[in-house]
Order: C-alpha cells, then sequence, then structure tokens
C-alpha cells in the first residue's frame, strides 16, 4: 500500500514538474513562504521607520523600490507584507477546511437529514454575495485582519463542504467502506481512517484554488479598511493607502496589485496544474 | 450496366497524422447504383465514407487519392479531396448528401425537424421561407410520416428512432442529390424499424435515380439492398465484386468469415461462427495481408511477408496471395459435399 | 411548468428562510452588549434598561427573530444606528446604482466572453485557445479594484471624456450615464468575463463535437450558418447558467468596484458601515444583494426551459 502511494506521488510530481507554467508557479510559491517566513531578515529597512524628509521619492541606492507617503521603504513593506498576507491566507483558508470538510464528511456520510440542512444552509451562504457577507460577518466581530480572515474563511467554507460531501457519497458506496461497516469499525473511525485519505486530493485542489481567492479577498477588505491596522501593512493596505497618491507616485499603486496577481496567479496555476494531473491520473487504470 | 458514373474514388488513403487508417481505396458509383462498403468496426469503411464530403474529424486527413464527382456533359470533374471549403459546402447536401448513423444524435435537438429540412432548400435551391417550410411538409409526407403537416413544427424529441431517421433522409434527399452515403442507418435501430428504413432508402434511391453508398458492418442488410459489394480490412479493399456473385462464391477467406459469421446463416440451419482473434491496431500493419493472423488458410511465407495486391478478373477484385489455389481446393471439395 | 416554477419558487422561499436566520445571527455576534453599544458609553443604568426593552432585546433569541423577520417581510428593515433613517429607504436609493454597475458590466462581460470564448473553442488547443486561456488566468489572478485604478491611471487621467469618479443617474442623460459608468463596468465586467470564456469555450467545443453539427455541415450549411443557428443556441445553457451564478460575484466585486471609484451604491453603503458598526444596514444589504442573486438564478431557471425544449415532454404531453 505504501510502495504503491510512493509510486503515485512519483509519477504525479514528475508530471506536475513536467509542465513549465507549474513547475515556475511551484518556485514563485516557494519563493513566496521563503520571503514570509525571513521577511526581517532579509528587508533592508524596518517597515514602520517613517523618514518625513523622505516621502513619496522614486527608487534610489538606498531605497531600491522607492519610499511611500510617510518615507517608509516600500521594499521592506511589501517583503513584509507578504508574512502579513499570506498569514492571512492562511487563516481563511484554515477556517474554511475546518468548518467545510467536517460537516461534508458527516453530510456526505449520514445522507439523509443531517444532508439536507447541511445542504441548505451551504446554498444559502453561496447566495449571499460572498464579498457582502465577509464584510458583514467581519464588522459584526469587530474590524480586525484576524476577524476579517474568519469571516472570509466562512464565506469559503460552502465550498470545502461540497467538495468533501461529494467525494464522501461517491467513497461511501464502495465495498471496503460497506466491509469496514459490517466489521463494526465507528463511524468517526470510518470517516477518518478510510473516507479523509480519499477525499484527500480535491480537497488539496481546492486548498490552493481558495487560497489564491483568500489573496485577493485580504486585499478587498484591507482596501475597505476591515484588514490589517496601521502600522503594518499588508498588499492590500499598502494599495488603499497609495491610492491617496495615484497621481504623484503611480509606482506605490502599481507595485502591490503586481505582486497581488504574480502570487494568486502562481497559486491558482499550482491548482489547475494538480487538478490535470489527478484527472489524467484517475483516467489511467492504475 | 450502362448508367453513366457520377463519383470516382481512386486511390484514397487516410491518416490520422503518423497512423494510416485507409489505403488506397479506389471504387466507382453509378447513377441509380446502390453500393455497399462492408467491414468489422475499425476497418476504415466509415472514414472512407466520411472523407468523400470532407467532413473528416479534426487530426484526420486523406493523404493521397482522388474522389471525383462527375457530371453528364462536364469535361472536367471536380475533385472533393482538393476543393475549396465553400465549393465542398456547395456539393453537401446539394449533389452529394449523407445520412448517418445515430439519428437520435443526427438531428439538433432545439431546432423543429421542419426547419431542420426547410433550411436545407432555402440554402441551396434559394427557396423563400414560406414556399420551404411546405416543401418540407411535403417531403416529410414523402418519407411516411404520418400527419406530416402538424409534426414539422416539432423537436425532434417527441419522434421515435425510426421516424428520426426518416426525417433525417428527408432532409439528405431534400435536393434530390446524385449521390447519397448512408454511413450505418439501420445500426441504431429497432430490427422491425431497420427493414422499413432499408425500403425507404431503396425506393427513394428508385425514384430519384441517386447513386447509394451504403456503409455497414451487417451483411444481412446489404442482400435486398446493394447491387454491388466490397469488402473491406484493416483499411484496405479485400474483395469487390457484384452482390449474388460474392455470395454464393466468395474468393477472400475474410469474406467466407463474414458470411459465416451473419446471423441469417441460422436461418439457414448453421451456427453462426465467430472470426477469431481480433483486427490488428492501426498504426502497425504487417508486413504481408492484415488478415492472415485470423486466417484458416495462410501459409507461412505466402501471406505474411510481402504486401499483395488486389487482382482484378471481371467485375471482380480480391486481394488474397492464395486466391487461385483455394479456389481449386474448393472445387475439389464440393463434388464431393454434394453426395454424402 | 406550473408545477416546475412552483417548485423553483419553493426552493427560494427555504434559501431565503435560511438566509434571513444567518443574517439576523449577525447581531448576535457583536462582542458586548448591544444595549450599551446604542445607548453609548456614559448612559445611565436607566437609559441602558431603557434601550433595551425598547429595542426588546429583553426577549428570547427566537421572538426576536420572529419579529425582526415578519417586519423585514412586510419591507420593515429597522432604522440606521448612525442616523435613523429607515434602512429601506437607504437601500432604495443606493439600489439602482448597484443594479445599473451590475448590468453594464454583465454587459460588458458577455461582449468580451462571446468571442473570445467562440474563437477558442473553435480550435480547441490551438494557438489561439492557448493565448485565450492564459488571458483568462491573468485576468482572474488580477485583483478587480486594482485594475480599475490602473484605468484610472492609463484612461481616466489622460482622457477627459472618462471621469475617474462620481455617478450620474440616466435621467441626467444617456451621455453622462454611460461616461460614469464605462470604467467601473469594465473593471468588474473583465472579471465576470473569465468564467463566462471558459464556460462558452468548454460548452461550445463539446457542441461542436456532436453528430448534430456534423449533420449541419453535411446539409452544406456554411460555417458561420453552422455555428450561429446549431452550436451558440446549445452552447447557451450552460453559459446562462454561469450568467445566473456570476450575480452574487458580481454584486460582491461591485463593493469594492464602488469604493474605487466613487460610485454612491450599496457597495460603499457597506463600506460606510464598516466604520460605523452599522449593523440594521449592513444587514439590509445582505438581504437584498441576496434576494436579487436569488431572483436572478429563478431567471435563469426559465431561461433554461426555454433553451431546453426537451425537458417539456413531461409537463406537456
Amino acid at each position: 500500500m505504501t510502495a504503491i502511494t510512493a509510486a503515485r506521488r512519483d509519477t504525479l510530481g514528475r508530471r506536475l514538474a513536467g509542465r513549465r507554467d507549474v513547475a515556475l508557479a511551484l518556485g514563485v510559491l516557494v519563493v513566496l513562504t521563503l520571503v514570509a517566513l525571513a521577511a526581517p531578515l532579509i528587508a533592508p529597512h524596518d517597515p514602520v521607520d517613517q523618514d518625513l524628509l523622505h516621502r513619496l521619492e522614486g527608487p534610489s541606492a538606498a531605497h531600491w523600490l522607492g519610499t511611500d507617503e510617510s518615507g517608509r521603504d516600500v521594499l521592506s513593506r511589501l517583503l513584509h507584507g507578504t508574512r502579513v498576507s499570506l498569514g492571512a491566507s492562511l487563516l481563511a483558508v484554515s477556517v474554511a477546511t475546518v468548518c467545510g470538510v467536517p460537516l461534508g464528511l458527516l453530510a456526505g456520510y449520514l445522507g439523509r437529514g443531517a444532508d439536507l440542512v447541511l445542504s441548505r444552509v451551504a446554498d444559502a451562504l453561496l447566495s449571499i454575495p460572498g464579498l457582502v457577507l465577509a464584510i458583514a460577518i467581519a464588522t459584526a466581530l469587530g474590524p480586525s485582519l484576524t476577524n476579517a480572515m474568519i469571516a472570509v474563511g466562512v464565506v469559503y467554507a460552502p465550498g470545502f463542504y461540497r467538495v468533501a460531501r461529494g467525494a464522501t457519497m461517491t467513497v461511501r458506496g464502495q465495498t471496503y467502506i460497506q466491509a469496514a461497516i459490517t466489521t463494526g469499525c465507528s463511524t468517526t473511525r470510518i470517516l477518518w481512517r478510510h473516507v479523509l485519505p480519499n477525499v484527500g486530493t480535491p480537497l488539496i485542489v481546492k486548498v490552493f484554488l481558495t487560497f489564491g481567492y483568500a489573496i485577493l479577498a485580504e486585499a478587498s477588505l484591507s482596501f475597505l479598511g476591515l484588514g490589517v491596522q496601521p502600522p503594518l501593512a499588508s498588499w492590500g493596505s499598502m494599495l488603499k493607502r497609495a491610492v491617496r497618491y495615484l497621481e504623484q507616485e503611480p509606482m506605490l499603486v502599481v507595485l502591490p496589485g503586481l505582486v497581488i496577481l504574480v502570487a494568486v496567479l502562481a497559486f491558482n496555476t499550482v491548482g489547475d496544474g494538480l487538478r490535470d494531473a489527478l484527472a489524467r491520473r484517475d483516467r489511467e487504470p492504475s | 450496366m450502362t448508367a453513366e458514373q457520377v463519383l470516382e474514388v481512386d486511390g484514397l488513403s487516410i491518416a490520422a497524422g503518423p497512423v494510416p487508417l485507409v489505403h488506397d481505396v479506389s471504387f466507382r458509383l453509378r447513377a441509380g447504383e446502390a453500393l455497399a462498403l462492408v467491414g468489422e468496426s475499425g476497418s476504415g469503411k466509415s472514414m472512407t465514407a466520411l472523407a468523400l464530403l470532407g467532413l473528416l474529424p479534426r487530426g484526420v486527413a486523406v493523404t493521397a487519392g482522388s474522389v471525383r464527382l462527375l457530371e453528364p456533359g462536364d469535361p472536367s470533374p471536380l475533385d472533393l479531396v482538393t476543393a475549396g471549403s465553400r465549393t465542398l459546402a456547395d456539393v453537401r447536401g446539394r449533389r452529394v448528401a449523407m445520412v448517418f448513423q445515430d439519428p437520435m444524435a443526427s438531428l439538433n435537438p432545439s431546432i423543429t425537424v421542419g426547419e431542420q429540412i426547410a433550411e436545407v432548400l432555402r440554402r441551396h435551391l434559394g427557396m423563400g421561407r414560406a414556399p420551404a417550410a411546405r416543401q418540407a411538409v411535403d417531403l416529410l409526407g414523402a418519407v411516411g410520416i404520418k400527419e406530416p403537416g402538424r409534426r414539422a413544427g416539432d423537436h425532434p424529441h417527441t419522434f421515435s428512432g425510426g421516424m428520426r431517421q426518416r426525417a433525417v433522409i428527408a432532409m439528405a434527399l431534400a435536393c434530390e442529390p446524385a449521390v447519397l452515403i448512408a454511413d450505418e442507418p439501420t445500426t441504431a435501430l429497432d430490427v422491425t424499424i431497420q427493414a422499413q428504413i432499408l425500403d425507404l432508402l431503396v425506393r427513394m434511391q428508385d425514384e430519384l435515380g441517386m447513386a447509394m453508398l451504403l456503409v455497414t458492418h451487417d451483411l444481412g442488410v446489404v442482400a435486398g439492398t446493394c447491387h454491388r459489394l466490397a469488402v473491406m480490412y484493416a483499411g484496405r479493399l479485400v474483395e469487390a465484386g457484384a452482390v449474388g456473385e460474392v455470395f454464393d462464391d466468395p474468393a477472400h477467406p475474410y469474406t467466407s468469415a463474414l458470411l459465416a459469421a451473419a446471423p441469417e446463416n441460422a436461418m439457414r440451419g448453421r451456427k453462426p461462427q465467430a472470426i477469431l482473434g481480433t483486427v490488428p491496431a492501426p498504426g502497425e500493419p504487417p508486413p504481408g495481408c492484415a488478415f492472415s493472423s485470423r486466417c484458416a488458410h495462410a501459409l507461412p511465407d505466402a501471406c505474411d511477408t510481402a504486401p499483395i495486391e488486389l487482382v482484378r478478373s471481371g467485375s471482380r477484385s480480391v486481394r488474397c496471395a492464395r486466391s487461385a489455389e483455394l479456389r481449386e481446393l474448393q472445387e475439389l471439395r464440393e463434388p464431393a459435399e454434394a453426395t454424402p | 411548468m406550473a408545477i416546475f416554477l412552483l417548485k423553483r419558487l419553493a426552493g427560494a422561499v427555504v434559501v431565503l428562510f435560511v438566509v434571513s436566520v444567518i443574517t439576523f445571527g449577525l447581531s448576535l455576534l457583536i462582542p458586548g452588549d448591544p444595549a450599551i453599544h446604542i445607548a453609548g458609553e456614559h448612559a445611565t443604568r436607566e437609559e441602558i434598561a431603557a434601550v433595551r426593552t425598547g429595542l426588546g432585546l429583553d426577549q428570547p433569541v427566537a421572538v426576536r427573530y420572529l419579529s425582526w423577520a415578519a417586519a423585514a417581510v412586510t419591507g420593515d428593515l429597522g432604522t440606521s444606528l448612525y442616523n435613523s433613517q429607515p434602512v429601506t429607504e437607504i437601500l432604495l436609493e443606493r439600489l439602482p446604482v448597484t443594479l445599473s454597475l451590475a448590468v453594464a458590466a454583465m454587459a460588458v462581460a458577455v461582449l468580451i466572453s462571446l468571442p473570445l470564448g467562440t474563437l477558442a473553442a473553435l480550435r480547441p488547443g490551438g494557438r489561439l485557445d492557448r493565448v485565450i486561456s492564459s488571458g483568462t488566468a491573468l485576468a482572474v489572478a488580477t485583483p478587480s479594484f486594482w485594475l480599475g485604478l490602473m484605468l484610472i491611471l492609463a484612461l481616466a487621467l489622460t482622457v477627459p471624456a472618462f471621469p475617474a469618479t462620481g455617478f450620474r443617474p440616466l435621467t441626467d442623460g444617456a451621455g453622462a450615464f454611460a461616461a460614469h459608468l464605462a470604467l467601473p463596468a469594465v473593471t468588474l465586467g473583465v472579471a465576470a468575463a473569465v468564467e463566462q470564456t471558459r464556460q462558452l469555450r468548454a460548452a461550445l467545443a463539446d457542441v461542436l463535437d456532436t453528430d448534430y453539427v456534423r449533420t449541419a455541415r453535411a446539409k452544406g450549411l456554411l460555417p458561420l450558418t453552422v455555428l450561429r443557428k446549431h452550436a451558440v443556441r446549445n452552447a447557451a445553457v450552460p453559459f446562462v447558467t454561469v450568467l445566473g451564478l456570476e450575480t452574487g460575484q458580481l454584486l460582491g466585486g461591485a463593493v469594492v468596484v464602488e469604493a474605487v471609484f466613487g460610485l454612491p451604491g450599496l457597495g460603499t453603503l457597506a463600506e460606510s458601515t464598516v466604520t460605523r458598526q452599522d449593523l440594521p444596514v449592513l444587514q439590509g444589504i445582505v438581504i437584498t444583494s441576496t434576494v436579487v442573486v436569488v431572483a436572478a438564478n429563478l431567471a435563469v431557471d426559465l431561461a433554461y426551459r426555454w433553451l431546453t425544449p426537451g425537458q417539456e415532454t413531461g409537463v406537456a404531453a
């Protein structure tokens, strides 16, 4: 069993790396993760250090990407923003997973009443415009980055619920699950040991794609003032502040936007590549 | 047979990229004549039929040969292989029409049956909307749809399989084409309906004096409908001739095997015999006869080393290295069988 | 048909009921005592108690939900905590702006996705298809408000025809209305066009592969007729479904885009409530936008029935 899994992973890995765009996107994700972890070490300046004598300056030897409206180093703020933005997205994806997956497993496994009620709630949540719901929840909880990303997580939870539910319903009909039930395994044990490993792959794809959306959502909420509070900065909050200087110093708006674009593109590309590779693997006889 | 030729297929070869599917197929069609193109699935018969009208699927193309469409009095026949897309579109449905296998799938589900017939008339004959609609109703009546005036306004899903195929035939015959290609027209239908559709095709062919190419895997379909027969195996013609002659005296072991496998044999008190083995996969043709690996009469060296030519004698042709030998053997054995 | 309609309506009512419970539940999320919050920090105990009974906060949650929902059904969504204006009145002021933006953005999206999706479907895997799919991947990764800012940077600050911000109602003249709506609609429309393009490409490529399209070609119909008459209509079903599903995304995206361009719609209203913690107004926005989404999906269901006559046999026969 372990050998088979290892062999499968091996070919999957090779297929993923075989696509040049996916390999590049994976590289981008590795770099972003390293930057997020090592931001204080590699940033040339303190990201909150103000220098009012050098406001809104263009690139120079001291400030490679220039300074913002308070004279803070843009490069250092972008590097530290990576940590804030990725951390916030990770929080949102975790909340979505923790809320959506167990309920999806239960609904898919138990069916009937539990499924009916949970699926209606998921339908309802999905018919509320996502960002409106996120704003409403975040506002009710009080404006902070953590609350905003919990709200985003709740918004994305129905998506995880549906993936987990669908995959569980497929797995549930298989003979080995029926066998496990007849041998008297407890429901929790069956879900944990037999069902979860089989719904894992579609969930991994979902995680990557949602991570991309979460970065966009963080940026949107920060732009509306619901995200990170000053003086800390995420990519989105840097954009918000820079808008006032759009005419004077457009680069302050262009740069964080480009960073967001690249990060989201990388997550989406890896997610799509993973999905294609898995679809191809499933089509071939194993 | 004095009627003029309307279609000449010469040396037609078809390939999907590097993989050859059909190799060097030639045949002629005369006005009023029906030719059956027979073979198992994968023999290349349907690809041949699609190639005649330039309807090959994406990635499949004609690599050699010609498909000449002749018209009485026209000294320069039109080659459909090299014709431009506009010319081809003018020929399709006007001079050469096609009926496909699955009548459930070959009608557009969201357009009324009458409109799907009328649009051919408008396209090729320049008819106005109202006259075309009236003509479509007449055509539906002619192919045996009851209450055609009412049914013309219905969508295909309200038609049964047999009625849909009738509608598809009405569509194909709307402009009275010179050639009709029918690709497995009855395969998807119930047995009881099959005979009705075949009768309809034969009747319409007679009335319009069309040439018909009937593509089928079912020899039972061929008997009452076609004059001549061409058998394909692994992308090549292996035998051709008049239906009666070939049925009575098949020259290629594959044709014999097909006849022995036909369910109709059961009615003559014989058990249908399956052909053992499988058709070789396209792309890896054996050096000699493609059927040799399944043939009861195959001899090493004689059959499986060098390509075997299609040998013509009179109105018949056969592609078998041992056809002369086998004929002698057959003649020796037959008197013995006749006196038990 | 009538049974089908009733079923869909019943489904919509269930969704709206659950949404109303969720929306009401938002007020329970607020940390601390809402009465103190409303009465103000320096209020006396009696004042707080008066607010509590006045708002019915001393009642059980279920009772409070019922009275809130009963009022909401009659169009009474409470009053703003900020300026005591009835929420419904505020919403009705703002809704036309957001709806104008959403409809215009949808039009832009369809104008983008129809040609692109069709071109991509003609030769799946071809060069044009690959270019278009790269384009959609890029567009889906672009924050829409940032795209709006880039448009302002590139156009509004250089071409005076496109004002950077503000809104003019249609009653001020179609020209001013369109000019103020153009950039926001493009910003929002690009995002919506992505999924439409992908869906149309997939659906159309499938349809172009069907037997009936081959039949249409075998009849000698010209390529454009085949595409227009035989393919696009049948590919429209998944396309229209996406249009419905996108309504929610569009209304959500409108919030940020309105903020960028200073349009006085539901989005900027939502933005302003964030700092004021004006929950009744937010609840009103949630309910209103969900009603729009549910209505759009009902419309799509009807369009679906119209596009696929094959499904009607059971009812008609």
